[in-house]
């Protein structure tokens, strides 16, 4: 009897007023660890989405340095001189508000097996995306081996959410004023060779709507 | 009795829990501390890769800083630590410039210099201008290959294509002028056709896309070609036995009528030319086409191709177009190396001037 008693007495609840108490502390803590979280969270989801475009901007700069610097003047390496006859290797123009680049390049080691030289005709350029995304497009990269035929070579996208995607060549001889160092078309067998050094820009666009913008300069060792 | 009972069980169900809070903490701490491993180590090995890619760079620059003021054959063999790591670097053994693994900054680098005048010019074989054949090269080309144990026929049906890709759609002599080898109709027939070039070679590996030419073939003589001179003539300051002998044998014939051998040196003879010349190197650097022929008289008294020797061999000894290897190598768990192979060549008329880049290659 003894003990059923004092389990009752174990047993007695809390007063109105301690839930209430209790009650309105947990909804003050759970509301500030609610804005606090969705705030993380949000945070979160941006600067994943941004990671994620930098990444992809990176990859593309990555590829593109790699093929500019082992750029090399087709049919002109044995010549100490420049020969006018020699194959336009390096040509650069804007289409519309965007450029295309091409140029011969040592862009990959040749397979042992294979009957390949190694060399080939890269080409970065944009091509509009349809749909939704009207205004935005992809970027091309194309590795042609049988230089001179336009036709030939595979092209692949290796982006597709570019806004917008601009090549400029710095260079000592400038057709303009001395101050004047940007130029916007480069043709090699016009400028005799390659510009010192190529300034790429590109535009992404994330998820979000928010763009990136990234620029690089990669300096031609040919042209030095 | 109950109350006891109820107590037991209460108490195991706080070891269980906090069993299962443990594996469940130390799960998320060991993924953490994974996550954060790996990208720990992309970092570290995407610097390393932008560190190697400067420190490669770096060994072209200091390459091309010693080439202005002198050229490769005058560099002064460093004495002391590193005479020991300096030797020849050219696989066809000729003299070279090589140091291996040297300490620069959070890495190694190896240098490398390679006279390219100490191979054959194969961009010699036709003449860019007149668009004609240079019977010399053509025979210093088939002489290289049958010293090197190339089959005679694969050599030929090679020779005869590389004349048809190099000769272009010039006056004189015309396109694709040597019916024994491929012309630009085999390659459109190809699976996975490709243009003749009609030009200049650019890379040594360009003449894989070319007839006559299989895996074996190629790495058999690959360190004995060139493109990068603008004319034929051979360093003998630099250059291996075998090339020696291919050029001396080449020195025999006209430059402009095939078959005119008249001489037929033998092979022995050539090559005791060529030993010779070897062994007066280590007393006197640079070798001359004056002091070439000195020696080839000293063997053979009667010999006539002075006037040859003075076509393929380089007059003053000292050459002018170099390949600088340099390799960055940074870390030592996981060693991120690159590769730069660049092509200097020095104005040797203007003194002091910085030599050019014809070609660079990154890997």
């Amino acid at each position: 009897m003894k003990s059923t008693s004092s389990i009752r007495d174990d047993e007695s609840g809390f007063t109105l007023l301690e839930i209430l108490i209790a009650v309105s502390i947990t909804v003050i803590v759970l509301t500030m660890l609610y804005s606090s979280f969705s705030q993380l969270i949000t945070a979160k989801r941006r600067v994943e989405t941004e990671n994620e475009l930098i990444q992809e901007v990176n990859t593309i700069l990555i590829k593109m340095r790699h093929d500019l610097v082992n750029a090399f003047p087709r049919g002109n390496i044995n010549s100490e001189t420049f020969s006018p006859s020699a194959y336009r290797y390096f040509t650069g123009r804007l289409e519309g508000e965007n450029s295309r680049i091409v140029f011969t390049s040592f862009a990959k080691d040749p397979t042992h097996y294979s009957t390949q030289s190694g060399q080939s005709e890269i080409s970065y350029y944009v091509v509009p995306l349809r749909g939704e995304h009207g205004d935005m497009f992809a970027l091309m990269r194309k590795d042609n081996y049988w230089i001179g035929n336009d036709e030939a070579g595979a092209a692949y996208p290796i982006s597709e959410r570019v806004l917008s995607f601009r090549v400029n060549f710095l260079t000592e001889r400038s057709p303009g004023s001395a101050n004047e160092q940007k130029v916007w078309e480069w043709d090699s067998s016009v400028m005799r060779g390659f510009p010192e050094a190529v300034q790429v820009q590109i535009v992404l666009v994330g998820d979000g709507g928010q763009e990136e913008t990234h620029s690089m300069i990669v300096a031609i060792p040919v042209a030095d | 009795m109950r109350r006891a009972d109820s107590e037991r069980a209460q108490r195991g169900i706080v070891l269980v829990i906090v069993v299962i809070t443990i594996a469940i903490l130390s799960t998320i701490v060991i993924d953490f501390m994974y996550s954060t491993r790996v990208s720990y180590e992309i970092s570290v090995n995407s610097s390393s890769d932008v560190q190697a890619r400067h420190i490669a760079k770096s060994g072209v620059r200091v390459v091309r800083g010693i080439l202005r003021k002198k050229t490769l054959e005058e560099i002064p063999v460093p004495k002391g630590v590193l005479a020991q790591a300096i030797k020849s670097q050219n696989g066809a053994g000729g003299w070279g410039l090589s140091i291996s693994s040297f300490p620069i900054g959070s890495g190694n680098i190896s240098l490398g210099v390679i006279d390219e005048r100490s191979k054959v010019n194969l961009n010699a074989l036709v003449d860019q201008k007149s668009n004609r054949v240079d019977f010399q090269v053509r025979t210093q080309l088939n002489e290289l290959f049958r010293f090197l144990g190339v089959e005679t026929e694969k050599a030929n049906l090679f020779v005869a294509s590389l004349v048809n890709w190099l000769d272009g759609a010039a006056q004189g002599a015309g396109n694709d002028q040597d019916p024994d080898g491929a012309a630009a109709a085999y390659y459109a027939e190809l699976e996975n056709p490709y243009y003749i070039k009609d030009g200049p070679l650019d890379s040594v590996e360009e003449i894989r896309m070319i007839q006559g030419i299989d895996k074996d073939f190629f790495f058999k003589v690959r360190d004995y070609l060139t493109v990068y001179p603008k004319d034929k003539q051979v360093n003998f300051s630099t250059a291996s036995k075998t090339v020696i002998m291919a050029t001396i044998k080449a020195a025999e014939v006209s430059v402009t009528e095939r078959g005119s051998n008249s001489q037929e040196l033998k092979d022995s003879v050539v090559g005791r030319m060529a030993d010779e010349i070897i062994t007066r190197r280590s007393t006197k650097r640079i070798i001359s086409a004056r002091e070439t022929k000195k020696i080839l008289k000293r063997v053979d008294s009667s010999l006539k191709i002075s006037s040859g020797i003075s076509g393929v061999v380089l007059k003053g000894g000292k050459s002018d177009v170099y390949t600088a290897v340099s390799t960055g190598i940074v870390g030592e768990e996981i060693p991120v190396s690159r590769e730069i192979r660049a092509v200097i060549r020095k104005n040797l008329r203007k003194k002091n001037s910085y030599p050019t880049m014809v070609s660079w290659r990154e890997r």
